[in-house]
């Protein structure tokens, strides 16, 4: 893969706030399939709501084209507004609350018994409810644990790349365990008083 | 297991089993690349045909109207895209009615000025919407 072109990055990004559509054009076409893989990969959200948060983002770039800098890449940007779309949407989505009993009659059970089978961890309730408590937590939070769970990084990599050090993202990582925690228990809980079928 | 230990012990399966499952699910498995392309440039067409609208008055596009230009663009609808557009924007666009119908018909090949009730039915736009943006468009 190519290093982008820094100079070419702030080209496009100026030509777009200046109100050329080619070069909005040309955003929407490079850009989206990117953000939309990136979306899959970390956020949780399948087809429908990873691309509808993907185009959220795209508009978004489109309208504060103004403030991208280069200082990072411009698809580092965009990752950024996608993260923050994306606990947008989470958010959203817990205003509207989905049904737990998946995750109580299931989930509770494999608390009890330890190891979860590969196809209950790709269950949708479970993973919905795990994304869900994970995106509701505070952004650094949420990134110490992504890149250590699903990514594999290890502490140092992690502090080389959120700017911090080994300590405070082992501070970060536990913080971010223990808000899990409680948000999970407290669905569970929740669910289990809903559904009554949990153990 | 406790719940923290449980916790800990599948946090990454379960998100690599999201991730896994999302990447190869609907959407993405049944469309293929193809048609994520073809989806891309329906975005990308979108955003062009609603800034290409909004030239004139060098206006971006900033509230749900684009939106749902956007979303209807993607079923193949775009002149109900432009109607859901030219709900929004009509004050602004009332004297551009001409630029966006020129718009609409050199992006997609459908009405032009001839942009009536005959294109607009067989493109799925139902005749309220169309009226709605007519009627206001000429008052």
């Amino acid at each position: 893969m190519t290093s982008p072109d820094p100079r070419a990055e702030r080209r496009l990004a100026a030509a777009i706030a200046a109100g050329d559509p080619e070069a909005a054009r040309t955003l929407c076409e490079e850009y989206l399939p990117q953000v939309r893989t990136s979306l899959r990969r970390r956020s949780g959200l399948d087809g429908e709501a990873a691309l509808e948060v993907a185009q959220e983002t795209i508009l978004a770039a489109l309208r504060s084209a103004q403030f991208f800098r280069g200082e990072s890449s411009l698809l580092t940007w965009l990752c950024a507004i996608a993260r923050r779309k994306t606990a947008d949407h989470y958010r959203r989505a817990v205003r509207q609350p989905a049904s737990l009993d998946g995750l109580t009659a299931e989930g509770l059970a494999i608390i009890d018994t330890g190891p979860l089978p590969d196809e209950l961890a790709e269950r949708s309730e479970l993973a919905a409810a795990v994304h869900s408590a994970l995106w509701l937590l505070p952004d650094n939070q949420r990134e110490a644990v992504l890149m250590k769970y699903l990514e594999d990084h290890s502490v140092a990599e992690i502090a080389a790349e959120l700017g911090r050090s080994e300590k405070a993202v082992e501070s970060l990582l536990s913080r971010g365990r223990s808000n899990l925690r409680r948000r999970l228990t407290a669905l569970a809980e929740a669910g289990k008083g809903k559904g009554g079928r949990g153990k | 297991m406790t719940i923290p230990r449980w916790l800990e012990a599948n946090l990454g399966r379960i998100l690599k089993a999201r991730a896994r499952s999302v990447e190869a699910g609907p959407g993405a498995a049944e469309a293929g690349p193809g048609a994520e392309a073809q989806a891309t440039r329906a975005v990308a067409e979108t955003v062009v045909l609603c800034l290409a609208a909004l030239r004139p008055r060098n206006r971006w596009p900033e509230n749900t109207g684009l939106y749902a230009a956007i979303r209807s663009r993607l079923a193949e609808d775009p002149l109900r895209a432009a109607a859901a557009f030219g709900d929004r924007h009509l004050p602004e666009l009332r004297a551009d009615r001409a630029v966006l119908a020129r718009v609409v018909s050199s992006r997609t090949g459908v009405g032009g000025r001839e942009t009536g009730m005959g294109a607009t039915r067989a493109s799925g736009v139902s005749r309220g919407d169309w009226s709605r943006w007519s009627s206001a468009s000429s008052r």
